[in-house]
């Protein structure tokens, strides 16, 4: 049987200290097989947003096991972490965070150039064509509309073939008929690209897409 | 509610990026006021002890001769007065010899003021006393036998401190008494040596008018007058000029931290843009918000500026206790507080000058576009915003101006470091030009670092100015420094001749050549006659009725050497006038240097009068020459034709240059036993000792231009803090997309190397283009610098600049991706 993408075991994650203590995390047992997408579903405040944080390997998590992509997590330093990202894990983010510096088609670019991969012009330029913005390539993310900025924020996280996506509140920051076009653009690249999806989301619409839908509240899942 | 209330409680928040503003102020303004404090605190000790230094209240001198009986009388009727005679003679000891400046002294020397002893006491009628320096060298001890002319006399005392009329001397002092210096033999007819005369002046006499008043009286007698404000003439003349050099990096350097001044300003002006806006919508004026910044901004202006005094404040003392034994004058050591309080008013005007504008600009913003985020980075400039600063940085200018000691330098460096801004701020815009041009190439790591030059709120114009102007300033002195210092180590010892030997009797001629025949075989030998005297007037008018000697004139500055040739020496050639015939006989003629008669506005049949033993000689300019001074041989700015001097006693002056590497010293040796009157100076010494100043001067320079890429550097550190939130937010994007710690340092590397690769090539071009026009242009000397250290100079600029860089911008390459994430 192959190994889920991601494998966690009573994850806690606590942060801050003395009187600004916090739980965030409270024991999450999680899995999530190949090529399967789930939604984590829950209300601002519940942890879902830091359950990612801890998947991608940008927050250590203060007790339990954590593997992703067959890898303990836990045991990785920070240019390890970036190395398993670059290679096997897309990340799509509510605020895009595009790199305001490069065009489209650079932002693109960026991951697989990062980690040597072949064509990454005409990988990136593909991939951006798939997301409807063949037309804006040269474009800098100041001069394009909020719904195009995640669009080429999925382009950037889909275009490397990761094995695993991971979507922040994907929708968070846009109207509901530009978000209703980029979830079904999202979940239509990550099954071209027969990639894992996990989508952390507070809107029950979003989740709906999903196979599976993880309800997470206070820290703990909730079913 | 008060400005000062809001200004208070804002503060609370933090100097929101002020902390660069400090830094550039402590450090500039302290470098001012320590400069300014020095050299006042050095001429204030003159001022306070021109009499104890001068040794009485007039100095009054003439060269080869006493005074009359005539003039004695006149002398006794100023005052109480004692007689010394000075000249230069040579030392022999055990331990070897050296050329001293050896002074007769009556037993009423020095009339005001003392000598003082670090052993013994006065010398007696055989014995002398020597200077600290030259016991230190040949272990001299009281009792110990030295020679001096045909007389061996006992060291009596071992002198610490004496009155010193010019402040600097190129050989240290011996006194002997009126009757050892007798019985030395050297003073003879035509030998070079001074009478001075000390006079105690009444209280109410002033000393200038007593000095011309006397050189009126006998205006052939070739009267050198210093009252007490002319002592240590020398040391003052050195004081100004190194000074003035000094004030200018000082004043640069804070011309550079203005450009750190008004970022600080501008990072904190943008960090109350919310508050100001916030409170404009509560009603707050425009007034109460623009004291409200103004006083956060004059608060920490007055705290650096403070702590700047205070450095400079104790500067005169670490300097005097620094520069002991280097200095012929001490330091006053207490606070010059005129110094200070014009450092400080230097920085409050290049404080008004740099954070007007931007304090200005973030109160006339509109609340709506702050609150809606919609203020553009930079954004507009207003005229009216710009008069307060160009009127501070007029006031600065012109305050700068007043203080110089060369008006005509300092202009030149205002208007050389106005060019070199521009030439650097036009760098900076092409710089981000080509960083935009070149959009799109090479990898990720290499497109974001080139992208940082040209992204909103890039600070690569203000960079180049800041880091380019103190670069371009170090590799010019350098290469000024390295090329005056070829000159003296390479040049000087291979043209020169070994040794200089003067007073020489002409009636001794003889025995001198077949001295140096004897041991100096085959080596290059130079005779020339050689008297001195003072100019005392030109065509007809007394020197002493000039109310100023002019720039350049220098001619008229004391006594001149004099000679007279039939030929035109070596190296020299006429441009104007003809050289006489070789058996001229007729009225006086002489030949003049033609920078001097320049300075004077003298051209060929002009007068000129030299007062030789007294005696006044009016000559006609028959010529004017050119002298390559750096030939190194007798080179005399005055000429006379055969048949004027021949009559007056003289001495001879020679050069000897044998083979290099032959030793001279049996020559000497033979000299000293032979010709004891004949003073012999060791070239190698004279170029040692003037390359210790040099040295010690070019230290002290380096220092101060050190102080001003300092503050480019801080200026540097600064503008990468004010991006960090850029930055960080950048390395944590990288991060997220797989970039490791490595390759996001080296995308900030290709950043700063680029820029400061950029700055440091402009530097490298405009400093050796600048010593180059210095050295060839000023100097008159080959452009011979130290290529490696040039080159390494600002290789080195960039080195320190790109790790304080990489160092300020650390704290956002070690955010944490996922709290980092949170605050984006």
């Amino acid at each position: 049987m192959p190994e889920p993408l991601i494998d966690l075991q009573n994850i806690r994650l606590t942060l801050g200290s003395g009187p600004a203590r916090t739980e965030i995390l409270r024991g999450i047992d999680f899995l999530l097989d190949q090529g399967e997408s789930v939604a984590i579903l829950g209300a601002s405040g519940s942890g879902k947003s830091s359950l990612m944080t801890v998947i991608a390997g940008l927050e250590q998590a203060t007790g339990g096991s954590a593997r992703v992509l067959g890898q303990d997590v836990s045991a990785l330093g920070e240019d390890e972490l970036a190395r398993l990202r670059g290679r096997g894990i897309g990340v799509v983010l509510q605020a895009f965070h595009l790199l305001p510096t490069m065009t489209a088609i650079e932002n693109v670019m960026v991951p697989m150039e990062l980690a040597g991969a072949d064509n990454p012009r005409g990988r990136a330029e593909a991939e951006l064509s798939a997301v409807g913005l063949a037309d804006r390539l040269t474009h800098y993310p100041a001069q394009l509309s909020g719904g195009e900025q995640q669009r080429v924020a999925i382009a950037r996280a889909t275009a490397p073939a990761p094995r695993l996506l991971l979507a922040d509140e994907p929708t968070g920051n846009l109207d509901g008929v530009t978000g209703a076009g980029i979830v079904d653009l999202l979940f239509e690249r990550v099954e071209a690209a027969g990639a894992g999806l996990l989508v952390i989301t507070h809107d029950p619409a979003v989740a709906e897409r999903a196979a599976r839908i993880v309800r997470i509240a206070d820290g703990r899942i909730a079913g | 509610m008060s400005a000062w209330a809001l200004a208070r409680r804002d503060l609370r928040g933090g100097v929101g990026g002020l902390w660069l503003l400090l830094v550039c102020l402590v450090i500039a303004v302290g470098g001012l006021a320590a400069v300014t404090s020095v050299a006042a605190s050095i001429r204030s000790t003159i001022d306070t002890n021109g009499r104890k230094l001068l040794g009485a209240d007039l100095m009054l001198s003439t060269a080869q001769r006493s005074a009359t009986a005539e003039e004695r009388s006149a002398l006794a009727e100023l005052g109480p007065f004692s007689e010394s005679i000075t000249l230069r003679s040579n030392i022999v000891t055990q331990g070897g010899s050296a050329l001293v400046e050896l002074s007769g002294v009556d037993r009423r020397w020095p009339p005001a003021g003392s000598v003082k002893f670090a052993a013994g006491q006065m010398p007696g009628a055989q014995e002398a006393a020597v200077g600290r320096e030259l016991s230190d060298r040949f272990g001299l001890r009281l009792g110990s036998i030295v020679r001096l002319g045909f007389a061996d006399l006992r060291v009596s005392g071992i002198v610490s401190e004496l009155p010193a009329v010019s402040g600097f001397a190129l050989a240290p002092p011996v006194l002997v008494s009126r009757d050892g210096l007798t019985a030395t033999g050297l003073v003879q007819p035509g030998s070079l040596y001074t009478s001075s005369y000390r006079v105690l002046l009444p209280q109410t006499a002033n000393g200038v008018e007593v000095g011309k008043a006397f050189q009126a009286r006998f205006p052939d007698g070739g009267w050198r007058a210093l009252d007490k404000g002319d002592a240590a003439a020398g040391t003052r003349r050195f004081v100004d000029r190194v000074g003035q050099l000094l004030l200018l990096i000082a004043l640069g350097a804070l011309g550079i931290g203005s450009i750190g001044i008004a970022s600080a300003a501008a990072a904190f002006a943008a960090s109350r843009q919310r508050t100001v806006a916030v409170l404009k919508t509560l009603g707050a004026r425009r007034r109460d918000l623009g004291l409200m910044l103004g006083m956060a901004v004059a608060l920490l202006a007055g705290v650096a500026i403070l702590v700047g005094l205070a450095l400079g404040a104790v500067a005169p003392a670490l300097v005097g206790r620094a520069a002991e034994g280097l200095l012929p004058v001490q330091p006053d050591r207490a606070v010059q507080w005129p110094a200070l309080g014009l450092s400080a008013l230097f920085g409050l005007l290049v404080t008004l000058a740099a954070a007007w504008s931007p304090i200005a600009r973030a109160i006339a913003e509109r609340p709506a576009a702050v609150l809606r985020g919609d203020v553009e980075e930079g954004g507009a400039l207003s005229w009216r915003r710009l008069v307060v600063p160009a009127l501070a940085a007029l006031a600065a200018a012109g305050l700068a101006l007043w203080l110089s000691t060369d008006r005509q330098l300092t202009l030149f460096a205002l208007a050389g470091s106005l060019l070199l801004t521009g030439a650097f701020a036009l760098l900076g815009w092409l710089v981000a030009r080509v960083a935009r041009l070149a959009v799109g190439r090479g990898g990720p790591i290499t497109r974001l670092g080139i992208a940082a030059l040209h992204r909103p709120g890039a600070a690569t114009i203000r960079l180049s100015v800041a880091l380019g102007l103190g670069l371009s300033l170090l590799v010019a002195l350098s290469g000024i420094g390295s090329s005056i210092s070829a000159e003296l180590t390479g040049t000087v010892p291979q043209r020169a001749p070994a040794l200089f030997m003067l007073d020489i009797p002409a009636a001794e001629e003889g025995r001198y050549r077949a001295l140096a025949r004897q041991y100096m075989l085959g080596a290059e030998l130079r005779l020339v006659p050689s008297l001195r005297g003072p100019v005392t007037a030109i065509n007809g008018r007394p020197v002493s009725a000039m109310s100023a000697i002019p720039e350049g004139a220098w001619i008229l500055r004391g006594d001149r050497g004099l000679t007279f040739a039939r030929d035109l020496p070596e190296g020299n050639q006429v441009v104007s006038g003809e050289w006489w015939s070789a058996n001229y006989g007729g009225p006086p003629l002489i030949s003049l240097d033609v920078e001097a008669a320049e300075a004077l506005g003298l051209k060929v049949g002009d007068r000129m009068t030299v007062a030789v033993l007294g005696r006044p000689i009016e000559a006609r300019i028959a010529n004017l020459r050119s002298i390559d001074w750096r030939s190194l041989g007798f080179n005399f700015a005055i000429i006379f034709a055969p048949g004027t001097l021949e009559a007056a006693p003289y001495t001879l002056m020679a050069t000897i240059a044998p083979d290099a590497g032959r030793s001279t010293l049996a020559f000497e040796r033979a000299l000293a036993q032979g010709l004891p009157m004949v003073s012999v100076i060791r070239v190698a010494e004279v170029v040692e000792r003037v390359g210790a100043i040099l040295t010690a001067m070019n230290a002290a320079i380096t220092l101060a231009t050190a102080v001003a890429i300092l503050i480019g550097v801080a200026v540097l550190a600064g503008a990468v803090a004010a991006t960090r939130a850029k930055r960080t937010r950048e390395s944590i994007l990288l991060k997220l997309v797989g970039a490791t710690r490595g390759q996001v340092l080296r995308a900030q590397l290709i950043e700063f190397l680029l820029m400061a690769g950029a700055i440091a090539l402009a530097a490298f071009g405009f400093g050796a283009l600048a010593a180059w026009a210095t050295v060839t242009q000023l100097f008159e000397l080959p452009f011979r610098p130290d290529w490696l250290n040039l080159v390494a100079l600002p290789l080195a600029g960039i080195g320190v600049a790109v790790a304080t860089a990489l160092l300020a911008a650390l704290p956002a390459l070690a955010a944490r991706p996922a709290a980092a994430l949170r605050s984006l």
